[in-house]
């Protein structure tokens, strides 16, 4: 039972990347382009024209896996800092303040900041390098 | 269609296809909800992310053997897993990884 799921280690790293990836690109292209849907309502200049382009091109490059680990933390620095501008001062518990899905990003970002793009991306086939399996 | 004929694509490169598949017929539906806006959502991110990787494989591409618009328009299908079918031997000095 100890081994479950171990195999799959590398592959469900890849897909960790991929998925946040693509996920935050679309908060970046809902800021920027209002797709694949508008924000509901407005925003400040600063969120739409900072966190959009840092959303969108940083999601692009954690999800392809280029420079992943310097995208990554980027990503990471910008969910710390957007859940204490926009979620931290309204309560202590994410629950309560509506902050956990910035600080979900801010570690699953932290987290392939420090392991890095794994298998399936452009950083393991530019290098070669596969991760020990 | 070099490495690419229909009877040699791999089962990722047929997910990739399908993957396009999907967001083309989108645009042939009417309207923007659900499985169309998804679609064409996933078309533009395949289309912004094997573009970047063509940019990014440009010189391992020249590299290596073959015509390189064959290999440009394979990558833009199938991004990096055209790339990594391309020989080790043939691409000596390909850029150290960003990671």
């Amino acid at each position: 039972m100890a081994a479950f799921m171990t195999r799959y280690g590398a592959e469900t790293h890849a897909l960790l990347r991929i998925l946040a990836g693509l996920l935050f690109l679309c908060h970046g292209a809902s800021k920027l382009f209002g797709i694949p849907v508008p924000l509901p309502g407005e925003a400040p200049a600063f969120v739409i024209y900072v966190a959009g382009p840092i959303e969108l091109f940083g999601g692009i490059l954690v999800m392809i896996g280029l420079y992943t680990r310097w995208a990554a933390f980027l990503c990471s620095g910008l969910m710390a800092a957007a859940y204490w501008m926009a979620h931290g001062t309204k309560g202590l518990f994410p629950i309560a303040n509506g902050g956990e899905l910035a600080v979900l990003y801010c570690f699953v970002f932290l987290f392939l900041s420090a392991h890095g793009a794994g298998i399936w991306s452009v950083d393991a086939t530019r290098g070669e390098k596969q991760p020990a399996r | 269609m070099p490495g690419g004929s229909a009877a040699s694509l791999s089962g990722p490169k047929w997910v990739v296809l399908g993957a396009w598949g999907l967001g083309a017929l989108s645009f042939l539906g009417p309207g923007e909800a659900g499985l169309i806006s998804f679609g064409r959502t996933l078309f533009w991110v395949l289309v912004v992310v094997h573009a970047i990787e063509c940019l990014v494989f440009l010189p391992r591409l020249r590299r290596a053997p073959g015509s390189l618009a064959s290999h440009l328009r394979q990558t833009f299908l199938f991004g990096i897993l055209h790339v990594r079918e391309i020989p080790a031997s043939q691409d000596a000095g390909g850029g150290a990884a960003g990671d």
